[in-house]
């Protein structure tokens, strides 16, 4: 098995995002048509979100009576103490994790390194459910041991739950940012007499700040966007909160006010990363020599092996023995396998992922080679709306649809195109990035011997860039699959996924009714996960 | 002879930064047309305005008699019948070596038979099977004329061809491009920075400087009679000093020496180190003051009359050593009219 950090840039998408480096205008107008997809892809979240704004400043004084309200102010600070906890937490472990499998000599680092960023494949509410399910006075952890655990709920459990889901954005990050370090900066500065400790402090850390910025970046969204942990682990967080007000009250202008305060939530993040940046560029190239490792002897030895083995653990092994038990144990139990929502969740994602990679092919061609302030603007659009909780872009679409959209409103199609268009951004970076490898000579040869923009994608282009296109397409897939609350808010009466089923069940502490589902879904998602680790070598 | 490519007055910025300015050139038809300049004098602009690439901001170009482009009209590259070879061939990688040289060639039954014929014609029979990664620099710079070549365009354009190449074998393939071009009599225009390769390759050579052409006119043309000192340098080594012009010949600090100009009055003066003649002389009133080996030949730079530089190219026979003395005889001289540029 290859390590996973190869799909580290994929998943982290780039690392700036919301920075589109200016470029020269090197080339000349790009045809007309090459703006449709694009267009086509962002206009079902965009137009919907601009039509929730619109609604909820119409409602003036209702709406600030919401922001101002004593509840609001609570659920800001609830959901600000759970991103702070969960983001300090995860850089702790994520670098943590980093340096032991890339700096020491810790014996099966290889196959560490698979397994504490194996969590990625298992969803929040997953390892919600597991946690919930394992602890607590008649939990699985007390009929095994006999020993009771306090229930995990509330905050603690949330901060556990989304902290595992979390950390490995930066653990692959810091991973292969440790890889990419030049280490005659660290021999330096050993050579200066610099105690170890002291050049991870002063040299190693330092350089990993970008790095970790944009993982810590990624972990804080994730946490404010995430549903499937809080509202299982009944953890009064924006998130849950918006839903409950949606689907408990006529009066949908609060959950409308309190989805774009999210949002606000989120851009307030997303600020603060780029204000801390700071200034200091260091350029990664490819380094041929590998590092020396830190010897770890005796103690530091164990602890480090104890602490990887603890992450597994929590992070992998807990969820699977969890789910396994429910299946042993519910076997007899009658209730029939959710084989619709199977269908349900591997059809709309693939749906899903071709959408997204036919309509990724021109927009990365027009991005990549027409770059202008307009072009840029496309990807900036296409991840800003990757960055916007799926709860807010569900709620959106609701209320837009159902007003707008009659007979469109809660079908599949909707519900596919607003898939396809919030992950828009994984496959249009990863098609990005393989295309900029390719030299634009290749196409304009094409153009020259008479062949036309279209029959030069199809023909040079496609084939060029296909490992990038199928890499998007696998991550769109794989996120997809997972996806909660857009899902929930506009899946047609009827249609199901393995995401709802098992949220569902949980919800309703119905555990061994969420099992086999569960363990499905990971399998599922385990394919593009292991395709996506072991094609990039 | 008719010009095959007429550019007029073409203008571009990029960014606010000027790349051509009132560009005009006219590339006679079967023939080799040099496009010369230092980096950044808008070679490669020019070449991709014509070939379609890109759009100028005023101007037009003419390609065998049709517009292509200007204030109305913008054909775009796949209807231009224009050529091109690229600096990097831009070979496609996932097609065969034949599947690359059929891509321009509409569908039908003759296909095949024009891919083997231009494969022919480069040297490469045989090869249509062949992945490019499988080829030698060299192959894959004919695979790319063949290419370009095959759906017999009207003109075709070379963005520095041989710059790719490693030394050796750079010499040899230029001649062969050279004689493939004549032999298929198209109208080619290629682009390069090395003023030797434009000069031993071209028939006809245009040297670029901030946008425009200074000057065009056939090689051995353009070194003796350069417009300017500026021409004059980039074409080639030498010293230059100031002299006056009278009666058919021109006074300088070093001589008299017959000149056939329309000139008179004052001009500058240029002494290329292939016009200085060097012989072994201890008492001889040159010091040699630096020496470059090249095999063939070596280049000496003298001190003269009292310190005055001058550059002088000698045989490989004799070596001239830093500290030598050494006769000296001025053969010939080129004279332009004073300033300019440097």
């Amino acid at each position: 098995m290859t390590s996973p950090r190869a799909i580290a840039p994929a998943i982290a998408a780039p690392p700036e995002p919301w920075q589109v480096a200016g470029r020269p205008i090197r080339r000349g107008r790009p045809p007309r048509w090459l703006w449709f997809p694009a267009v086509l892809a962002l206009v079902p979240t965009v137009v919907p979100f601009g039509f929730l704004v619109g609604r909820v400043l119409a409602e003036g004084t209702a709406a600030a009576d919401v922001v101002l309200s004593a509840g609001t102010a609570r659920l800001v600070a609830n959901t600000a103490l759970l991103v702070v906890l969960v983001v300090a937490t995860s850089a702790v472990i994520g670098v943590g994790a980093a340096w032991l499998t890339e700096r020491t000599d810790l014996p099966g680092r290889r196959f560490w390194r698979v397994a504490v960023a194996l969590p990625l494949v298992i969803p929040s509410y997953v390892i919600a459910l597991a946690l919930l399910s394992a602890t607590g006075p008649r939990g699985l952890l007390a009929d095994a041991t006999g020993i009771a655990i306090p229930s995990l709920t509330g905050l603690s459990g949330a901060w556990l739950a989304v902290t595992l889901s979390t950390y490995p954005f930066v653990y692959l990050t810091t991973a292969s940012a440790l890889r990419r370090m030049d280490p005659a900066h660290e021999e330096a500065a050993r050579g200066l007499g610099a105690t170890p400790t002291r050049v991870f402090r002063t040299i190693v850390l330092p350089q990993l700040r970008p790095t970790l910025g944009a993982g810590i970046l990624l972990v804080a969204l994730y946490t404010l966007s995430d549903f499937g942990a809080v509202s299982l682990m009944r953890f009064d967080s924006f998130t849950r909160v918006v839903y409950a007000q949606y689907s408990g009250r006529l009066d949908r202008t609060p959950a409308a006010v309190l989805a774009l305060l999210l949002v606000a939530l989120a851009l307030i993040v997303v600020w603060a990363e780029r204000v801390t940046r700071g200034r200091a560029a260091y350029h990664g190239r490819p380094v041929a020599r590998p590092a020396r490792v830190v010897s770890l002897r005796g103690a530091k030895r164990l602890a480090g092996l104890a602490g990887l083995a603890a992450l597994g653990l929590l992070g992998v092994g807990l969820p699977v023995a969890v789910l396994v038990t429910w299946v042993g144990r519910g076997s007899g139990s009658g209730s029939a396998f959710p084989w619709g929502a199977v269908g349900g969740s591997v059809g709309a994602s693939l749906l899903a992922a071709g959408l997204v990679a036919i309509v990724a092919l021109p927009t990365a061609v027009l991005v990549a080679r027409y770059p202008s302030r307009r072009t840029a603007w496309i990807e900036r659009v296409a991840y800003t709306v990757f960055a916007l909780p799926h709860i807010t872009v569900g709620l959106a679409v609701v209320a837009f649809s159902s007003r707008y959209l009659g007979g469109l409103y809660q079908s599949l199609t909707v519900l596919v195109a607003v898939y396809a268009s919030v992950f828009f951004a994984q496959a249009l970076g990863a098609a990005r990035s393989s295309l900029l490898q390719v030299s634009p000579s290749l196409e304009e040869a094409s153009r020259s011997l008479g062949a036309g923009t279209m029959r030069t994608m199809i023909r040079v282009t496609a084939p060029m860039v296909r490992r990038g296109l199928i890499a998007g397409a696998l991550l769109v897939f794989l996120t997809t699959m997972k996806e909660l609350p857009a899902t929930l808010l506009l899946r047609p009466t009827g249609f199901d996924t393995l995401a709802v089923d098992i949220w569902s069940a949980a919800d309703s502490f119905l555990y061994s009714r969420a099992a086999g589902p569960a363990l499905l879904l990971i399998a599922i998602s385990a394919v593009p996960m292991y395709l996506l680790a072991t094609r990039e070598r | 002879m008719t010009d095959a490519i007429i550019c007029r007055d073409l203008s571009k910025e990029y960014a606010g930064v000027r790349a051509l300015d009132s560009f005009s050139l006219a590339a006679p038809e079967a023939k080799v047309l040099g496009l010369v300049g230092p980096s950044g004098s808008g070679k490669t602009t020019a070449l991709r305005l014509i070939a379609g690439f890109e759009r100028p901001d005023r101007g037009s170009v003419e390609v065998a008699g049709d517009v292509v482009v200007d204030d109305r009209t913008f054909v775009p590259p796949e209807r231009r019948r224009v050529g091109m070879v690229f600096q990097d061939f831009a070979l496609f990688p996932h097609m065969s070596v034949g599947d690359n040289v059929s891509y321009g060639l509409p569908k039908g039954s003759a296909r095949r038979g024009r891919v083997a014929d231009t494969l022919d014609m480069v040297g490469l029979t045989g090869l249509e099977g062949r992945m490019p990664h499988q080829l030698s620099g060299g192959e894959q710079q004919r695979v790319a004329l063949a290419r370009a070549l095959a759906p017999a365009p009207a003109v075709i354009l070379l963005d520095e061809p041989f710059s790719n190449l490693d030394a050796p074998q750079r010499e040899r393939v230029r001649r062969e491009v050279r004689n493939i071009l004549i032999e298929a009599r198209a109208t080619a225009v290629f682009v390069t920075h090395d003023q030797e390769e434009a000069l031993a390759v071209s028939d006809v050579l245009a040297v670029m400087r901030d946008g425009r052409v200074i000057q065009q006119a056939a090689p051995h043309e353009l070194y003796r009679r350069p417009a300017d000192r500026w021409v004059a340098r980039f074409l080639g080594e030498g010293e230059f000093l100031s002299g006056t012009v009278r009666g058919g010949a021109v006074d300088t600090a070093l001589g008299r020496f017959q000149v056939d100009t329309p000139l008179s009055g004052p001009v500058d003066v240029l002494i290329r180190p292939e016009h200085v003649r060097l012989t072994e002389d201890h008492g001889g009133a040159a010091l040699v003051v630096d020496r470059e080996f090249y095999g063939h030949d070596q280049l000496v730079t003298l001190h003269v009359d009292g310190g005055r530089r001058l550059l002088a190219r000698a045989g490989p026979e004799t070596i001239f050593n830093p500290g030598d003395h050494a006769r000296f005889e001025i053969t010939d001289v080129v004279v332009f009219a004073p300033g300019g540029p440097e």
